[in-house]
């Protein structure tokens, strides 16, 4: 028989149920796009990981509450969270993220390193840090929507939802991102994905 | 179709947001048309790039949000 992944939704009921390995599950499950989709936004390491920790204390509040009704919907429901407790602090702070240095950046503590030899690695590291860099070139309402249609798996009406815009309007985002991102990748001679 | 519209339904396409209708007719385009599957390979090889970007946090992240979990879980009654 074939191994069967556990659905969000039974990690979900489990964690509930008061299994806490459902939510380290799902955590671990979907970390890596909520994470990114936070720091593309914030571009500081470190409030990313405030706003992660402060997106999850507020999942396991909404589940323990019995006010979650996103069935099937877990992962863009979390970054929708995540977005706008980024909004929030901005609008606190009464001004946009700024570039900041990266290179606290720990890249190789993140980097999904397998086989890979030495020279694969640092060829991967560099690409990652680029490719980040690229994406936080992009104006944030071109950044958003990068984020939420191909990390979160949102579809084009609830980005539009969520950003107020209409979908012609998210769309045309995505396009222009596109753009941004060939010229930007042409501009720097980086080579597309092996 | 124009560029602007030909690339956004791409966009739906690659995404999985065209009816049945408009998929069988996007899919032809790109199996007949060079220039329309040239800009969908490269609009799929764009988000591939996409994908690099992604990072975790540091596991001292992780294990916070499981402590506030651990400590704020509800008491269960034996």
């Amino acid at each position: 028989m074939g191994y069967t992944e556990v659905s969000d939704n039974e990690l979900i009921t489990r964690f509930i149920s008061g299994d806490e390995s459902g939510l380290e599950k799902l955590i671990l499950r979907h970390q890596r796009k909520v994470f990114t989709s936070i720091l593309l936004l914030v571009k500081d390491k470190e409030l990313a990981e405030d706003v992660f920790q402060e997106t999850f204390i507020k999942v396991i509040n909404t589940l323990r509450s019995g006010n979650y009704h996103e069935e099937g919907k877990f992962l863009p429901w979390v970054v929708r969270i995540g977005h706008n407790l980024v909004i929030d602090h901005f609008r606190k702070q009464k001004r946009m993220p700024m570039v900041r240095d990266t290179e606290d950046f720990s890249i190789m503590d993140s980097l999904k390193l397998t086989d890979e030899n030495i020279e694969d690695k640092l060829i991967n590291t560099q690409i990652h840090q680029e490719v980040r860099l690229l994406i936080e070139h992009l104006p944030l309402d071109q950044r958003e929507v990068v984020i939420m249609r191909h990390y979160a798996n949102m579809s084009f009406k609830d980005i539009a939802e969520t950003t107020n815009v209409s979908i012609n309007t998210s769309l045309g985002r995505m396009r222009y991102a596109l753009i941004n991102l060939r010229k930007l990748i042409k501009d720097k001679q980086l080579v597309l994905v092996k | 179709m124009n560029k602007t519209s030909t690339t956004e339904k791409l966009i739906l396409y690659l995404f999985n947001e065209t009816g049945m209708t408009d998929s069988v007719l996007i899919q032809k385009s790109i199996d007949t048309d060079l220039e329309v599957e040239t800009e969908f390979d490269t609009i799929k090889r764009a988000f591939r790039y996409v994908d690099k970007a992604l990072m975790n946090p540091s596991p001292k992240c992780l294990s916070n949000i499981l402590e506030y979990s651990a400590r704020t879980a509800p008491k269960v009654n034996a």
